[in-house]
């Protein structure tokens, strides 16, 4: 029955390493905000140096309102004849949200690097706020002064 | 609800093919992007028999206790190990050979991987016996049972002394062995053992848990029982009330 210890070594180099095109957005804090801001993916576009990449299926995973596990595939249409190593999905009507809930998943190919680009509709708590009127509605029907407009608005 | 366009650099940096879990929350450890904590496993010299599970231990970082996870493995390859490993999502695991040699790596820094078992089933207990008769100043053999405990899960152990104590060396214990029910002596002979378990951590044994003891007559053969959990090692050490 063997038994195998690791070896442990602190990198310079991740192996996997994500960047954002956002300096001031950096992936990890992506990751930290999901929760409180919630992204519907409608188009999700993958470009990657070689045809073998974006041939694979990647999958939407996600919890549903059970708490069970669900997933989507994206599986690509690719033309025969396609020169860029490129794959477009609509995903308007899958249903894809990003809300800390879900992940993606794929085989990213030994040394591969790939721009994963996401056209979504993003909602937040602030969202509900966001109509104009919101809180001089709430303070007129509680009987208030009007003392501010919006949320944002200095009194 | 506003538009909003994400982009994403994905670079593996590895020779290797990864399996990403990316854009989940914090609460998935799966996702090893950016991560610098490498664990890689060595298996030179090891090829499989009969094979059928594995196990890893683990602890978030900046934790004590190690936790322990085991899957069947559904074929002897290292890749059926691997999925094994995927299936704990503690992380992305994946396997490499080099030089001829197989190796598993993941990255974490969220969590920290100790010892990885690939074992039978079957069996539910290994152990390991340690003489200690060779080293200077030691005349008498000091055997202690270092029981390593597999799945399934919590059951009862019964251990059978066979000749085996009769005097023991307090200097050769293992540092996290220690109890005021265990005085050891150096080259004494002893009229009457106290045989007594130690539930431990596998690892660092930084923590033991005393279990249960019983007395033994010189050179009797003798029993002592006691419950053992998953994930957890045992040790039996043999000394004078």
């Amino acid at each position: 029955m063997p038994s195998f210890n690791p070896t442990i070594l602190i990198n310079t180099t991740p192996a996997v390493s994500i960047t954002t095109a956002n300096p001031n957005l950096t992936y990890d804090m992506f990751r930290e905000s999901l929760g409180d801001y919630a992204y519907e993916v409608d188009v999700y576009y993958v470009s990657a140096q070689s045809i073998n990449q974006v041939m694979g299926v990647a999958q939407y995973n996600y919890l549903n309102a059970d708490g069970m596990q669900r997933y989507i595939s994206l599986t690509p249409v690719l033309d025969p004849n396609q020169f860029q190593a490129a794959v477009y999905y609509d995903t308007k009507y899958a249903d894809i949200i990003l809300n800390g809930n879900s992940q993606v998943s794929f085989k990213l190919l030994p040394n591969e690097l790939i721009s994963l680009t996401l056209y979504t509709k993003r909602i937040s708590k602030q969202t509900g706020m966001e109509a104009p009127d919101n809180f001089q509605k709430l303070g007129e029907a509680e009987g208030m002064p009007k003392l501010f407009g919006d949320w944002n608005e200095s009194i | 609800m506003s538009m909003y366009e994400l982009n994403f650099d994905i670079k593996n940096n590895t020779s290797n093919t990864i399996s990403m879990n990316i854009l989940g929350g914090v609460v998935y450890s799966n996702d090893i992007s950016n991560q610098l904590t490498s664990y890689t496993y060595d298996f030179t010299g090891f090829s499989f028999l009969s094979e059928d599970s594995v196990s890893i231990l683990y602890r978030p970082i900046g934790t004590n206790n190690f936790a322990f996870f085991s899957a069947p493995i559904f074929a002897q390859t290292f890749q059926a190990v691997v999925s094994a490993l995927n299936s704990s999502n503690l992380g992305s695991f994946y396997t490499y050979q080099s030089g001829g040699v197989n190796y598993i790596q993941s990255y974490s820094d969220r969590y920290e991987f100790a010892t990885i078992d690939i074992y039978d089933g079957a069996p539910a207990i290994s152990w390991t016996m340690y003489d200690y008769a060779t080293q200077s100043g030691i005349t008498e053999t000091l055997e202690i049972s270092y029981i390593k405990l597999l799945p399934p899960p919590p059951f009862t152990y019964t251990f059978t002394m066979q000749n085996g104590i009769d005097k023991v060396a307090s200097e050769d214990m293992p540092a996290y062995v220690t109890s005021a029910t265990t005085t050891m002596n150096t080259g004494i002979a002893e009229p009457t053992l106290t045989l007594s378990v130690y539930k431990i951590q596998k690892v660092n044994g930084a923590i033991a848990t005393f279990v249960n003891s019983a007395s033994v007559p010189p050179a009797t053969p003798t029993s002592i029982t006691f419950p053992v959990s998953q994930g957890y090692a045992y040790i039996i050490q043999g000394g004078t009330p």
